[in-house]
């Protein structure tokens, strides 16, 4: 039976989709936009956190060399003809890319054409990813250039404060694993290992295909057609991780060639568990928190930002996911510790004072607008697409999603989430 | 393609204002650039002062926070200044991002408002006694000197920088966008003051509104004349071009010793073509073809064949005349690389390439090309730059120029490449392994 689709509209802003079931068991989402690029997004609920999983018939969990899932998305880009995918899709003019995340690796591509040579590179992108090839001699000589690739983050200050402050906020759950592993961990990565994750993870039924441009879900069915061929689901159990409440150590520093102290402060949020809808509610409560706390307009940013202790580097977001969740505080200070406590008196300030409508009413307003904004380029909306998918929720939805959200959802947010013993302070000092 | 180009109003001596029409967006955009020469680091520092402390505060909105409140309040509407280098060029830019009034939950003119603020910050500033407030100079001078001091923090970044520092020393190329801290210090309330006005007198000034405009074009152009109405322009505004050298001195290899893990090579050679030359989209060929993209010679051989290095890539700045490689790669290695980056380049100048990757360099640039319609940004910028090469032409007459380039141009083109500095920033943390932390 050929594949069919469904259309999904959000009419208030002017925003639809076509949803393809199709029949290799690929879900299948096209978000039309009359830009001249189009993008499209092939990606697998796969990423550095998954480092230990269970499939059925396994007795015991297997758990794999850290950056493995990094380590695959480089190599799938091989191909048993000996040319790489980069090459191919030189030829239709598509700009190519892939990364590797905590939860999902995705492969990529942006094209000016929404005609044949589209049509092409998606074939392209469909087929390298869906056949495998490793050998024992292609996996060594990746190994030199990921080494390359960890040195560079090694002298990178923002992600080694980063990557410092996961590692120490994190006792047991993988999150605090760095997505590239180590010269180590990689050294034990062989062919046949990464067989094993990629038939684990890279089915279809684990996968999600997303495109974004001036392209009719028509053409994007002929091509799935021919490239894709029916994949039985494959049921993965990952491990759950026991995390608790606390952090490995509250203050950790590390010494390397800046200017001037970095810094990373985490509230970790040990309030997991929620999915879909409920997520990405938590989600944006804890947005509008960290706005009216911390945001541009907010006393503390003025406060600080007037006594010339931060600068407008300093920011503050939230990462919400269903296993972890953190609020992330960061910038440069030539004190950070007393950031830390002043970032702390604020919570308690606010847990005791309360916090104030106007501002719960302007921080929601803004989160509204950017809910809206995040669909004026493809890229974004491709990425943003499969992010709320694989956390079971629907793009489409956040405006909505976000007019729900009440001043005492963002009050009852604030008492859960601050705990004192859940901060950590990462700090990068000059060396 | 739906594109309708340009739409260029003279709205004062040496103000243009500038609308592309676009509804691709949910947002309308507008972009001031004030574009003077860059001088020496005294002038750059004060530019790089001055954008932060007219961000500070404005007559209307005298705080900060006053300022990004009522942004807040305006769907989230962002105004940004800041000040970059183009050729020997200073700009100052401010621009503003708003959410289109059709989106608005109520009857906010989010659009009118917002191009309130962007006025009020750029042409109201906070002045007193014909001063800026000491206390935002002072602030944002110790943010200055930061900005500068933490180049260092992006390796790859500052190897560039020393690359260029190097290879222009001498010219005003290799001036500091950001100014030295030694400059920062001489700027106070009433010389920024002074300067302030300056610029508005002295400096050409372009702005672009993209976005669904149509029917607000006029209102816009008023408002934005009036805005400069009284301000005294001179006839004559300042002279923003760049010396172009076309051929290298060779000077020869330095390096400069890190505690970090990997070396970063940054190769500068003099292209003897500029974005003003007719055989620039032949350098921009050559350079898709040799190093700037994933299917590149310089990636396909450094890096996926010898596996020396995670980057290695050519970029051309096309107003000054330059290009540059740059690759991280293990200090051991550096020779190899440098010995590869080179032989590629003598395979692309005696022709050794084939027709599909002349083909592929063609594409991967007419696929940037075509892209640029996609971000109100890159249209802005597009035809800014357009405008400081002084011929505007549309992304599709570029595009045309490209596809007509074939072997023969692209061979001309590497062959005007001149080797001018080698820059190798060394790591030394493998001697040092105590340091580097934990």
């Amino acid at each position: 039976m050929p594949s069919v689709y469904k259309t999904i509209e959000n009419k208030k802003i002017e925003e639809k989709y076509y949803y393809i079931n199709h029949e290799s068991g690929l879900d299948i989402y096209v978000v039309p936009k009359n830009h001249t690029s189009s993008y499209a997004l092939f990606a697998t609920k796969y990423g550095s956190i998954d480092n230990t999983f269970k499939l059925a018939g396994d007795k015991d969990f297997t758990k794999v060399p850290d950056g493995i899932s990094h380590f695959l998305e480089h190599k799938l880009f091989d191909n048993e003809d000996g040319a790489d995918a980069f090459k191919k899709y030189a030829e239709t003019g598509a700009n190519a890319n892939a990364y590797a995340s905590f939860d999902k690796t995705c492969y990529l591509f942006s094209i000016s054409d929404n005609g044949e040579n589209f049509d092409k590179a998606l074939g392209i992108l469909l087929d390298f990813v869906t056949h495998p090839y490793f050998t024992e001699e292609s996996v060594k000589k990746e190994q030199g250039i990921i080494a390359q690739e960890i040195r560079m983050y090694e002298d990178n200050p923002g992600w080694q404060v980063y990557f410092q402050m996961l590692a120490n906020m994190y006792k047991n759950h993988s999150i605090r694993l760095d997505i590239c592993g180590t010269d180590e961990s990689i050294s034990e990565i062989t062919a046949e290992i990464l067989y094993k994750c990629y038939a684990a993870f890279y089915n279809l039924s684990n996968m999600a295909l997303c495109i974004s441009g001036n392209i009719t879900p028509e053409q994007v069915i002929e091509t799935a057609d021919k490239i894709l061929k029916k994949s039985e689901p494959v049921i993965i159990e990952r491990f759950k991780y026991n995390e608790p409440e606390g952090v490995v150590k509250s203050v950790t520093e590390k010494k390397l060639k800046v200017s001037r102290p970095l810094f990373n402060i985490g509230l970790k949020d040990c309030e997991t568990g929620l999915y879909g809808r409920d997520l990405v509610k938590k989600s944006r409560e804890t947005g509008i928190l960290t706005e009216m706390l911390f945001g541009r307009g907010s006393d503390f940013y003025t406060r600080l930002y007037n006594s010339g202790k931060i600068n407008n580097n300093f920011g503050a977001g939230n990462i919400t996911e269903p296993e972890y969740g953190y609020i992330d505080h960061s910038g440069e200070a030539d004190n950070p510790t007393e950031i830390l406590e002043e970032i702390i008196k604020e919570y308690e300030d606010k847990i005791t004072n309360g916090l104030n409508r106007d501002d719960f009413e302007l921080c929601k307003r803004q989160y509204y607008a950017w809910s809206i904004t995040a669909f004026d380029n493809t890229s974004s909306i491709a990425n943003a697409f499969i992010g709320n998918l694989f956390l079971g929720a629907d793009i489409l939805d956040i405006p909505e999603i976000i007019a729900e959200i009440s001043f005492e959802d963002v009050e009852n947010r604030l008492k859960k989430i601050f705990r004192r013993e859940n901060f950590i302070l990462s700090v990068v000092n000059p060396i | 393609m739906q594109q309708t180009g340009l739409e260029r109003i003279n709205i004062g001596s040496q103000i243009y204002i500038n609308f592309v029409e676009s509804d691709k967006f949910k947002q309308n955009y507008i972009v001031v650039n004030i574009a003077g020469r860059l001088e020496d680091g005294l002038k750059a520092a004060k530019t790089s002062v001055l954008d932060k402390v007219l961000r500070r505060g404005s007559r209307n909105y005298p705080t900060m926070a006053e300022i990004n409140k009522r942004l807040g309040y305006l769907y989230a509407s962002s105004v940004n200044l800041w000040s970059f280098k183009y050729g020997e060029a200073q700009i100052l830019a401010a621009n503003a991002q708003m959410l289109d009034n059709k989106y608005a939950l109520d009857e906010t003119n989010i659009l009118d408002e917002t191009i309130g603020v962007l006025a009020d910050i750029l042409m109201n500033p906070l002045i007193k006694d014909d001063s800026f407030d000491e206390n935002y100079v002072e602030t944002e001078k110790t943010n200055a000197v930061n900005e500068i001091l933490s180049q260092i923090n992006d390796k790859s970044w500052y190897a560039y920088k020393k690359c260029v520092e190097h290879m222009c020393r001498g010219e005003r190329f290799a001036i500091d966008i950001k100014g030295e801290v030694e400059d920062v210090a001489k700027i106070n309330g009433k010389n920024l003051y002074e300067y302030y006005r300056y610029i508005l007198e002295n400096c050409a000034i372009e702005i672009f509104c993209i976005g669904r405009l149509s029917n607000k074009k006029d209102y816009i152009t008023d408002k934005f004349r009036d805005l400069f109405k009284n301000i005294k322009r001179a006839e004559k505004t300042e002279d923003y071009s760049t010396d172009v050298i076309l051929k290298a001195v060779n000077k020869g290899e330095i390096t400069e010793e890190m505690e970090v893990n990997q070396g970063k090579l940054v190769i500068g050679f003099r292209t003897g073509i500029t974005n003003k030359d007719e055989d620039f989209a032949s350098l921009v060929v050559f350079n898709s073809l040799y190093g700037s993209g994933i299917t590149s010679k310089l990636f396909e051989n450094v890096r996926e064949k010898l596996s020396l290095c995670y980057y290695c890539n050519s970029g051309i700045d096309g107003v000054k005349g330059i290009m540059t490689v740059s690759c991280g790669v293990e200090v051991e290695n550096k020779q190899k690389a440098l010995d590869e980056i080179f032989k590629q380049l003598e395979d692309v100048k005696s022709g050794n390439f084939t027709a599909q990757e002349i083909e592929n360099a063609k594409l991967g640039v007419i696929n940037g090309y075509k892209k640029v319609y996609d971000n109100f940004g890159s249209i802005a910028y597009w035809y800014f730059n357009r405008l400081l090469q002084g011929e505007i032409k549309t992304p599709e007459q570029v595009i045309e120029e490209i596809e007509k380039i074939g072997r023969g141009e692209i061979i001309n083109a590497a062959n005007k490449l001149t080797l001018d500095t080698v820059y190798f920033l060394k790591g030394t943390i493998l001697n040092n392994p105590e340091s580097g932390g934990e």
